[in-house]
């Protein structure tokens, strides 16, 4: 997929690299970069001190020697390919990185990443996993504490004023990924899963305002597309970090992801409803604890169900998949509790763990959204 | 066949096999105990013969094995109402000691409801195990957790109400009870640790720990009592200084405590802290050990001093502890070991509020896995402990549910090669299930460690 009239901008091959042409050009004209990976850290932050918020992808890498000298094997692959690509000097470009605890995994990953090489420009968030009076008080106290980090770490005065702007940016963005959403949801979707997946992955390291100009030219590029040719409408849930090759498996086989409960896509930015008047860090704090519907959280398993429902409902989905990485118990265990909540729905449900990134596992893959299909009477 | 009751829970086949240790003397024979371990199965009879091998210990044992029984007596009662007591289902991040201030209220430990299933119950948890993975739960969440969710979505006896407050500290835990009270329907209080050891973290928990103390009132319907909760920290008091106690004892060449004590300590610790039942099971190990240092009744000539730098296998309590003890090797310790007294005051109920939120602040698990940086607050928790025990060696049990732990074990072992030189043995396996590390798997794995690495000349350990 192509956009971006007479500067195309390829958006699969944005999604599949590391270093891409994007990052090289903001390096070149003296931009910094830092590193994060949960769709818990605040960019608002990051961009307000000017910085580009680079999400960490680990590629589908397969190779993780030198990581799993550090890491074991009871640790999802995500992190240990990604653990192997730091370690590889992928990452060498970046100029900081920041930590957040969204699982386990990520945690010690991180960690081994301190020990191994020491990065000067680091920051732990601590992001809460209940929403409290007193959890949003102190992840207030922890985003004050990541602006002053940022402020100081690269030399750079962060005022209220930058932090709203960078904030309005964000939610024109996630308004227009709400229209996109709604193209791919409609009788006739005008955007398949996978190419939606690739701009979420791409969109993942993109200031906010090119990443709002890239979605622009989709939307306007694809708006009097209707696709046909599908056989089934599938919505697909989990952990699918930057991995596309499911979801192309899924729609070579006949179905069409029409709409997800991914951490990359709508459940990061469905229910957010902009920064509103009050103080920044204050409205970044209920942001991001009370809207984004992940099983990292506490106490809202119910919120996230009908989060799903309603989605599956509104888009006129016929099955769900959810999937997620070998060792991941939090979207393991949700997993559970989801599928026999939707296949009471009337949904059915196919769940599919596997390792991280292994083509070879796609023929298990395929065999079994081949009897998901089948069994929705595609 | 098994004949079976007309349910499948465990509290309830515990109740059954447990039952029998009330009508116990406070002393058996050896030809006794001949005469009675090949009448129970061969899970049980493991455990009975572990904790009576010694007859020096065997008064102990059997104390310790009807304060178990107290223990799940009390869970049991709760569970079903009598008198009105409510059963809160709790992680071992939980000291249980909160849980007592509450008269009506009982503190079922998911991971002791586990040990008992291990130690007595005829096949253990695979079959609890295997119906939580009919349900979808990943095979790599927690075995003891998932023991718990098999057992408890049969019908029959299950605690009122679920406490998590693993949450912030340790993912595997926190999910598999959320997952049970997702899935059961059992209603979630949580107290989640945030990620780091600060004055400001310490006050965040302080504040949810007044909350969550509000939600018990709700739940008991009753108020919280300060002459009940000073009653609760003085019994805790008296069993903190007989585990200091027992610390010092421990550091005595050679160890004085059985192995399989020590474990008996730390599930007492973590069970019945806060009533005169734990105090009085926390007298008799000390005295028993007390007075084999006087009498000088070891079972073999100490050859290794090793510390777990992660959790024991409980799936054979003979061959975990007593079969390393016959050739010499003590187990001084684990991480679940790993306590921390907070400044003691009494004298208030704001004081004594204080001292349960600190005591599970620093309680073991919560202090490492939640703290800012995971790796190095086990390391240096655990270097000290080593020290003071003056261990020759640690093991990694590589518990495949605990991905922070298993995250951190290469790092551990390299520091801990550094700071102490020592060796560090790294094992998989499954602490809770015996079908992924039988007995045999992790015994020679062990006397290979320990003769390739750890003992000096001629002295080798034999399979």
């Amino acid at each position: 997929m192509s956009v971006g009239g007479s500067q195309k901008v390829d958006v699969f091959s944005e999604a599949a690299t590391i270093y891409s042409s994007y990052v090289d050009d903001w390096k070149k004209k003296g931009g910094e970069v830092l590193g994060f990976s949960c769709l818990f850290t605040p960019v608002e932050l990051i961009e307000a001190a000017g910085l580009l918020p680079y999400r960490l992808k680990a590629m589908g890498n397969t190779e993780t020697d030198l990581a799993d000298a550090h890491l074991s094997l009871f640790n999802c692959g995500y992190c240990r390919s990604l653990f192997q690509l730091v370690l590889d000097g992928r990452y060498e470009f970046l100029d900081g990185v920041m930590e957040t605890n969204g699982c386990d995994h990520i945690r010690l990953m991180m960690e081994n990443w301190q020990h191994v090489l020491d990065p000067k420009t680091f920051h732990y968030l601590r992001v809460p996993h209940t929403i409290t009076e007193e959890t949003l008080g102190y992840f207030e106290d922890q985003l004050g504490m990541m602006r002053d980090f940022l402020s100081k770490s690269f030399n750079v005065e962060i005022s209220a004023a930058d932090i709203k702007a960078a904030m309005a940016r964000m939610d024109g963005v996630r308004d227009k990924l709400r229209t996109l959403y709604g193209m791919r949801e409609r009788t006739r979707p005008a955007i398949t899963g996978s190419e939606v997946q690739a701009l979420l992955i791409a969109g993942g390291s993109l200031r906010s305002e090119d990443f709002d100009t890239l979605l622009s030219d989709v939307i306007a590029e694809k708006e009097g597309v209707e696709l046909e040719g599908y056989e089934a409408r599938v919505m697909i849930c989990g952990a699918l970090p930057d991995q596309i090759s499911v979801i192309q498996a899924v729609e070579d086989l006949g179905g069409l992801v029409v709409a997800d409960s991914l951490c990359m896509g709508s459940r990061a930015f469905w229910k957010r409803t902009g920064a509103g008047g009050e103080e920044p860090l204050k409205a970044l704090a209920k942001e991001y604890l009370n809207s984004i519907l992940c099983p990292r959280m506490f106490l809202n398993y119910v919120e996230r169900r009908d989060f799903v429902a309603e989605t599956a409902k509104r888009a006129g989905v016929q099955g769900i998949i959810y999937y997620y990485n070998k060792f991941c118990d939090i979207h393991g265990a949700d997993s559970a509790v989801l599928r026999r909540d939707m296949e009471q729905l009337g949904i059915p449900v196919l769940v599919l763990e596997a390792a991280y990134g292994a083509e070879t596992d796609m023929g298990r893959i395929r065999t079994r959204v081949q009897a998901l299909l089948e069994r929705i009477g595609r | 066949m098994r004949e079976k009751r007309a349910y499948e829970n465990v509290l309830e086949r515990g109740e059954g096999v447990f039952g029998l240790m009330k009508n116990f003397p406070d002393y058996i024979t050896d030809d006794e105990l001949a005469g009675l371990a090949p009448m129970v199965n061969p899970d049980l009879r493991s455990t009975l013969v572990a904790l009576l091998a010694y007859p020096d210990f065997r008064t102990a044992g059997i104390k310790w094995a009807k304060g178990l029984n107290v223990y799940l007596t009390g869970v049991l009662d709760a569970a079903r109402e009598v008198d009105g007591k409510k059963l809160v289902g709790i992680p071992f991040t939980m000291p249980p000691e909160v849980i007592y201030c509450f008269k009506s209220l009982w503190p079922m430990l998911t991971e002791v409801v586990a040990l008992i299933a291990l130690a007595g119950l005829d096949g253990q948890m695979e079959s609890y195990w295997d119906q939580a993975m009919a349900l979808g739960v990943p095979d790599s969440l927690c075995a003891a957790n998932a023991l718990a969710i098999g057992s408890f979505i049969n019908p029959g006896l299950r605690p009122h109400v679920v406490v998590n407050n693993t949450i912030g500290s340790c993912n595997p835990n926190a999910t598999a009870h959320a997952f049970l009270a997702n899935y059961v329907g059992i209603p979630q209080l949580a107290w989640e640790k945030p990620a780091e050891n600060s004055p400001k973290a310490r006050d965040v928990w302080y504040e949810r720990l007044k909350v969550l103390m509000r939600q018990l009132e709700e739940l008991s319907g009753e108020k919280l009592d300060e002459g009940r909760m000073r009653y609760v920290l003085e019994n805790c008091e008296k069993a903190w200084e007989l585990w200091w106690e027992l610390g010092e004892l421990k550091k005595l060449k050679p160890c004085p405590i059985p192995n399989v004590f020590n474990m008996c300590a730390d599930a007492t610790r973590l069970a019945l802290w806060g009533t005169e039942e734990g105090v009085e099971l926390m007298q008799i190990i000390v005295d028993a050990a007390k007075a084999r240092a006087k009498n000088g009744t070891f079972t073999a000539p100490e050859v290794a001093r090793v510390w777990w730098s992660y959790i024991y296998y409980y799936t054979d309590f003979y061959g975990m502890w007593n079969w390393f003890e016959d050739r010499g090797v003590t187990f001084l310790g684990q991480i679940i070991s790993l306590y921390y007294q907070p400044e003691w005051d009494v004298s208030s109920m704001d004081s004594m509020m204080r001292v349960l939120s600190e005591t599970a602040f620093d309680y073991t698990m919560t202090r490492q896995m939640g703290s800012g940086m995971t790796s190095d607050q086990w390391l240096d928790d655990t270097e000290q402990c080593m020290r003071d025990v003056d261990a020759d060696a640690a093991i990694y049990c590589g518990y495949h549910a605990c991905k922070h732990a298993s995250g951190g074990s290469a790092y551990f072992r390299r520091e801990i090669g550094k700071r102490l030189k020592v060796p560090v043995l790294n094992l998989q396996g499954d602490t809770f299930d015996k079908r992924m590390s039988p007995a045999s798997y992790w015994q020679e794995e062990i006397v290979n460690f320990l003769n390739s690495v750890v003992l000096k000349g001629d002295k080798k350990l034999v399979t």
